[in-house]
């Protein structure tokens, strides 16, 4: 009874605006290592917690005297709250930034913060011109980086930020591009 | 059972009227969390599995946090 309604439910389209005949050819999100980075930043916060947990009874044994023993475990479990939610967040908007390339198109899907998310496109006939950048010692070493995409008529260039093996999707951009019709990509350009 | 009238103090109700500002903040973060990784997360699977996860550990917590909360005395 209820069943195709969910089936459609989870059969929905990569993005927003998918054509029904439009070819997925790869879906990106950030570096393992960047995520990595914020959960490192975030078990600071944890370190917090345990190493307080491990000095105080040493060096201030006067917060294990009630009532002060049930208010320090009181601002441990709204502590350890927020940092689950510090967890929740971090992952979230790690998760929902995602990078799609389709033999028409490419998106670009932004959740810069959980009230800002930001959805980018452009058609591969209007590509100008797509440059990989690595750059650092960690992204040389992982093979991350950004792809920059110029595309015609606009200042602002398209970005993909830290990307892992950005000059195999740069190539693989380039390529998609040269399997367009020639009537379909604009004139002047790349030639 | 027959309940019993509990005096309170001024303290403890400012330290519990902290304490629930501090929830409602909470959850109104994770309602946001929630809420933008079901509306534009890719799976819709993965969606619901993380937030039943982050639901159990934060009631479990909250429920924690409540406990040591009535357990405060003056």
């Amino acid at each position: 009874m209820y069943w195709p309604t969910l089936k459609q439910h989870f059969k929905q389209n990569l993005f927003p605006g998918q054509q029904e005949n439009e070819e997925v050819y790869l879906v990106i999100r950030q570096h393992w290592f960047v995520f990595a980075l914020r959960f490192a930043l975030w078990l600071l916060f944890v370190a917090i917690l345990v190493l307080a947990d491990q000095y105080l009874p040493h060096y201030a044994s006067f917060i294990f005297v009630s009532p002060y023993q049930e208010i320090y475990a009181l601002l441990k479990s709204i502590y350890l709250l927020f940092l689950i939610l510090g967890l929740l967040m971090l992952w979230v908007i790690y998760y929902l930034n995602v990078q799609i390339v389709t033999n028409e198109r490419v998106v670009d899907i932004d959740q810069h913060s959980l009230i800002h998310h930001k959805i980018s496109e452009v058609y591969l006939s209007r590509m100008q011109d797509v440059t990989a950048e690595v750059k650092g010692f960690f992204p040389t070493f992982l093979n991350y980086g950004n792809v920059h995409i110029q595309t015609a008529g606009e200042v602002e260039r398209f970005v993909f930020s830290r990307i892992p093996n950005p000059t195999a999707v740069s190539k693989l951009i380039s390529d998609l591009y040269d399997k367009l019709p020639p009537e379909a990509k604009a004139p002047g350009l790349r030639e | 059972m027959l309940t019993v009238y509990e005096p309170t103090n001024l303290i403890h109700t400012i330290i519990a009227l902290v304490f629930y500002v501090l929830m409602a903040g909470f959850a109104l973060y994770s309602f946001l969390a929630l809420y933008a990784l079901n509306r534009f997360g890719r799976s819709k699977l993965v969606s619901a599995s993380v937030s039943l996860l982050y639901i159990i550990i934060a009631a479990s917590l909250f429920a924690a946090a409540q406990t040591d909360l009535n357990s405060i005395k003056f």
